[in-house]
């Protein structure tokens, strides 16, 4: 892990961040007008010229871009078309609904899916493993859409148990957690079986055992460091997602996050609120790369050496 | 798992747990058959046109329940329309959306491939960054900020979904390519004066093929996934046009006093991607078991 390895990977991941921002402005400057969609179809022709005027809307895509690039670096990352207030700020005023619910879904996801993975790649090719598979195949080929209105058909409709919709109280939570839970437990117990198996027919597995290892310590010392490449890989992959992983999720229980707020603003084309969000979950992205690329090299010191030469 | 190790033997399926997968796997190729069927044969066997509306019949419950009526055996929506009509059209819908996005990902991800493969160079960098660009990116969220584009256009929306899991296509093509280059039929047929895209097409490609058909099968549910649950949305599939998601979206206005609306259309897209899945990794386990 040296210093020239860690500036190329911050360089490049700038690199991405600026790819993503600009591609965003620009389909976002070409994908048509938000006057409609703010004013209504009745607007006054001044009233439009008006709008124009005010948001630059007559300049070309270029000047609108450089326009924005100078403000961006000035920290003015625009104000809401629809909100009237800083188009941060709406985000920001969202973002501590998002983050408690991926937090606690997280944590959950992490958990349950890599014990669930490891118990079926430990019990390879018995009933567990089996029965642990029927319910991940189950989990990751249902639409989130699918499973939460079924949730919500069975515990707020049928049952009458929990809220379906809101934010108000811990009961609020339950319901998108659990969506989120059961479909992405099912993906990384998906993950960590594979990854398991994959390691525990290498040949140093039957060594470590030759050699008088208890299965425990064999498991612990050479097969989990060996298989928990992979597994941070997806783990840094959902972690980046953590500010807009839920679109889904939040639009469908009607909860007050980013993600239904890019839903809300991709529709209502609230340009400067659907950059910042983009902003946020590239840059959430590359760190999260940026940290799992850091964490190979504790986890298998080989791959910095291989890298840093390269 | 200790003893299958030290004792050297790597049973990959007991007898009995392959019966098992064998119906499994049956059932699927049954399922996702039925629904090709329905999906060509949609105009054909469904009982009204999917866009009639009758507001007397506002509403009405499947045939099997108090207050249904035979003509309409799933009933009918808000305006009166026939839910299986509707069902019917929205499954050629979304298994055409579908089937034209993973064909269309396939070309454009191999050809990438086998262009940076071929080209190496700056050509091969280039093309392997926007894959690391691609891979790092929730496809969702571009999708979405290309999706204001859309004005109702059903060719630039299957053109985003032919985009959905290009990186990987291009990923594996450019790697095999590039261990296909080294082997003797490659090396024969260019000394014989063939061309490169001959090269490509009648060599290469039928030798890397059937990776390329695994990765189609475990893309395709994926697919399905992504224009379903952007048509629930509203983002996807616009009305009067229709698909499985977007039946779904309607029958949630309706959920508290007609929960088939939103169950039958969930269930279908559910089955079919359920079917698809197994599928996929039943043909991996045949013809490409190094792929994961």
């Amino acid at each position: 892990m040296n210093s020239a390895y860690i500036i190329r990977k911050l360089l490049r991941a700038m690199l991405t961040v600026w790819l993503v921002t600009t591609f965003v402005f620009i389909i976002l400057r070409l994908s048509g007008d938000p006057t409609v969609s703010v004013l209504g179809v009745e607007a006054s022709p001044e009233a439009v010229e008006a709008f124009h005027a005010k948001w630059g809307l007559d300049d070309s895509v270029g000047v609108q871009y450089a326009n924005f690039i100078k403000n961006a670096l000035h920290g003015d990352l625009g104000l809401s078309i629809l909100e009237g207030t800083s188009a941060v700020t709406s985000v920001v005023s969202r973002l501590f609904n998002t983050l408690t619910l991926m937090g606690i879904s997280t944590a959950l996801v992490f958990t349950i899916g890599v014990s669930f993975g490891l118990v079926a790649s430990l019990f390879h090719n018995t009933s567990k493993d089996r029965l642990i598979m029927i319910f991940a195949v189950a989990g990751y080929s249902s639409p989130t859409f699918v499973l939460a209105i079924l949730l919500i058909l069975l515990f707020s409709i049928q049952l009458g148990w929990l809220p379906s919709t809101g934010s108000g109280s811990w009961a609020h939570y339950i319901l998108p957690v659990m969506t989120m839970t059961i479909i992405e437990s099912a993906v990384f117990a998906r993950f960590t079986r594979s990854a398991m198996l994959e390691v525990l027919y290498q040949p140093y597995m039957k060594t470590a055992l030759a050699k008088g290892l208890s299965w425990k310590q064999a498991v612990r010392r050479h097969a989990l460091p060996n298989a928990a490449i992979p597994v941070v890989t997806i783990m840094g992959f959902w972690v980046g997602l953590i500010i807009a992983g839920a679109v889904i999720t939040e639009t469908i229980f009607s909860w007050p996050g980013v993600g239904r707020l890019l839903i809300y603003s991709v529709k209502h084309r609230d340009y400067n609120v659907v950059q910042v969000i983009v902003l946020c979950v590239s840059c959430t992205m590359v760190i999260a790369n940026f940290t799992v690329d850091l964490l190979y090299g504790w986890l298998d010191p080989r791959i910095s050496i291989e890298k840093s030469e390269a | 798992m200790q003893d299958t190790i030290t004792k050297n033997k790597r049973i990959t399926t007991s007898p009995e747990g392959y019966r098992g997968k064998g119906l499994l796997v049956g059932i699927a190729a049954f399922w996702l058959l039925a629904m090709l069927f329905i999906g060509f044969t949609a105009p054909l066997i469904a009982p009204y046109d999917f866009q009639e509306m009758d507001l007397i019949a506002r509403l009405l419950p499947p045939a099997w329940m108090d207050g249904g009526n035979v003509s309409h055996i799933f009933g009918t929506d808000a305006m009166g329309r026939d839910n299986l009509s509707r069902l019917f059209y929205s499954i050629r819908l979304s298994l055409l959306v579908a089937i034209l996005g993973t064909l269309i990902c396939a070309v454009i991800g191999s050809t990438i491939g086998f262009v940076a493969a071929h080209f190496r160079g700056v050509v091969d960098e280039t093309v392997m960054m926007l894959v690391d660009f691609q891979a790092s990116l929730p496809y969702m969220i571009l999708a979405l900020a290309v999706i204001a584009f859309f004005e109702n256009n059903i060719f630039l929306f299957i053109g985003v979904m032919g985009m959905y899991g290009w990186e990987m296509y291009a990923r594996f093509a450019r790697g095999l390519a590039l261990s296909a280059q080294e082997q003797g039929y490659v090396i024969a047929a260019k000394t014989f004066g063939a061309s490169p895209i001959r090269i490509y097409l009648r060599h290469i490609l039928p030798n890397v093929g059937n990776t390329l058909l695994v990765n189609m099968t475990l893309n395709f549910p994926k697919l399905i996934m992504l224009e379903t649950s952007l048509s629930f949305l509203g983002l996807g599939i616009q009305p009067p046009n229709t698909s499985l998601g977007n039946l779904v979206g309607f029958g949630r206005d309706h959920i508290l006093t007609a929960w088939w609306l939103v169950i039958i259309p969930a269930m279908t897209i559910f089955l079919t991607t359920l079917s698809m899945s197994i599928l996929g990794d039943w043909t991996r386990d045949k013809l490409d078991p190094t792929l994961k």
